[in-house]
């Protein structure tokens, strides 16, 4: 078995003329928990869609544990939990015959599993998927990914946590605080392309500060004349200004002295803070 | 509901029907057997004085409500996923696209088989009611000229849903298709151009044509059993390469 769960070699998919991904180059490890930001629009459904062997892609490849994507979905699909974006469920069925139905059809015997989750999601098992409010369907979605013990758990765009049950996860998402809380490694999206890949660890430390500050004098955005400034914004009457910073920390202090200061604020930025920066 | 819908039609009907026609039918053939309404439905005004001809008569209206059957199932096993958004849950497990393909098919195949059994035992106790001797090895391929039809819909209805997945009214455009399948024959029994006749299968299992050579045109035979084929493989080879779609 290949030594990592995922590994996307020049992915690219097109719509027509319209933009999907485009030679996407990533390797997720086993074991790991990776998330994948980026807004909407940015190609991370697509990418996992194509994962999953749902759509076909127009360029490179993909594998899971060292099986090709699409050749080889079915055989993936034993071993992979996939929680989808949108709610994707028969709703005429109930609650248990849906689970049921995902048992039979990966020819297990998940009830104890099946009970159990569900009594820790506080589900509803006799319910019909159609009265289920989306919050609720959205736990038949992770009880029915994660019952089955996958070894590697797919999520797109999660509104709820994780099971501890999960060993590997690799999953997308808009909120930033979920990725933040959960992954080792972030892939960040833009426009269908790989901006970059980094550890949490690293995108934390990768040396950026915020500094927010209000003086009594206009502050000319040309004063700082320094490297290294990003996302800088100002107020009407540019006595307010904040901006993200990861040059020579000194020579903005020394910046800061020349100004007659009311507040000033050097802070850790948030991870949405370092992800726009991105999107600049 | 179309069993049952199907089954007591033809029932009730047959007889009712028979009735009707035996008593008026010296004035029917006054005014209507000259004109082109049975020509173009397959008969002829003697062959409705028979009990059979009365029954290929109500089978060949019956074709279009199963041909609409058949037709619907087809294309709204494939395009239902679409429309109900479960493709990302059935396409994610463990079963080739091929498993799924052959599996619906089936249920489809099932689905007319029943539905053409159904047709069948009822016809059969209808016949049973005339006590005139009925010639049943007709009488067979008549009444299973309804699943061969509904077959053939079926069949150019999974093709339709494999390769329109998002489309939301599939009885719409199954209503459509089989009216203007059954057009086409009138059409072409009117105007007697064979060429015309082949593009639908309502032309293929004419009662009249049964009755007077006691089997189906092995030509027409052929070429409905060839374009069935063209459809499912042609859906199968779609359904394997073709991205899968959500709902939108």
């Amino acid at each position: 078995m290949s030594e990592y769960a995922i590994v996307l070699n020049q992915l690219t998919k097109h719509y027509g003329k319209h933009r999907g991904i485009s030679n996407l180059n990533l390797t997720v490890n086993q074991g790991e928990f990776f998330g994948f930001i980026g807004p909407n629009g940015a190609g991370k459904s697509t990418t996992i869609r194509t994962l999953m062997g749902l759509i076909r892609p127009s360029g490179g490849n993909a594998s899971i544990f060292g099986l090709d994507c699409q050749s080889q979905a079915s055989v993936i699909a034993r071993d992979v939990g996939y929680l989808p974006s949108e709610n994707s469920y028969y709703e005429n069925m109930k609650v248990r015959e849906l689970l049921q139905y995902t048992a039979d059809l990966y020819a297990m015997n998940c009830e104890t599993k099946m009970y159990e989750l569900s009594e820790r999601l506080n589900l509803d098992l006799s319910r019909k998927i159609a009265d289920l409010s989306l919050g609720n369907k959205k736990k038949v979605g992770i009880v029915s990914a994660i019952m089955t013990s996958p070894k590697l758990l797919i999520m797109d765009e999660p509104t709820s946590g994780l099971d501890p049950l999960i060993q590997q996860a690799f999953f997308s998402s808009h909120v930033l605080s979920e990725v933040q809380k959960l992954c080792d490694r972030v892939a960040i999206l833009k426009e269908g392309k790989l901006v970059g890949i980094q550890s949490i660890k690293e995108l934390r430390e990768s040396g950026y500060k915020k500094v927010s500050l209000t003086a009594k004098t206009t502050i000319p955005r040309d004063f700082w004349g320094l490297p290294g400034i990003a996302n800088y914004t100002e107020s009407p009457d540019k006595t307010s200004v904040s901006f993200m910073y990861n040059g020579n920390i000194t020579a903005i202090i020394d910046k800061l002295h020349l100004l007659h200061l009311d507040d000033v604020l050097l802070e850790e930025p948030s991870l949405e803070e370092i992800f726009m920066h991105y999107y600049e | 509901m179309v069993i049952i819908a199907l089954a007591l039609c033809i029932f009730l009907m047959t007889p009712t029907y028979y009735s009707f026609l035996d008593a008026a039918s010296v004035e029917l053939f006054e005014t209507m057997g000259t004109t082109d309404f049975y020509r173009s439905v397959g008969v002829s005004m003697e062959y409705l004085t028979s009990p059979l001809g009365i029954y290929g008569f109500l089978t060949s209206f019956f074709m279009i409500a199963s041909g609409v059957f058949g037709m619907h199932f087809g294309i709204s096993v494939h395009t239902r996923e679409c429309t109900e958004g479960t493709s990302e849950y059935l396409f994610t497990k463990p079963f080739p696209r091929k498993t799924i393909y052959w599996a619906k098919a089936l249920t489809v195949l099932i689905g007319v088989v029943v539905v053409g059994a159904a047709y069948l035992l009822a016809s059969f106790l209808a016949m049973a009611m005339f006590r005139s001797g009925t010639p049943w090895g007709e009488f067979f391929l008549i009444a299973l000229s309804l699943t061969l039809v509904t077959l053939f819909f079926a069949a150019m209805g999974l093709m339709v849903g494999i390769l329109f997945p998002r489309n939301r009214s599939p009885l719409l455009t199954a209503g459509l298709v089989v009216f203007v399948e059954y057009c086409i024959t009138s059409f072409s029994n009117i105007i007697s151009n064979r060429a015309i006749s082949f593009l639908s299968p309502y032309s293929f299992f004419g009662a009249a044509k049964i009755s007077e050579t006691g089997f189906y045109d092995m030509t027409y035979l052929g070429w409905g059993v060839l374009l069935v084929t063209l459809f499912l493989v042609l859906s199968y080879g779609v359904f394997l390469k073709k991205d899968i779609q959500f709902r939108s």
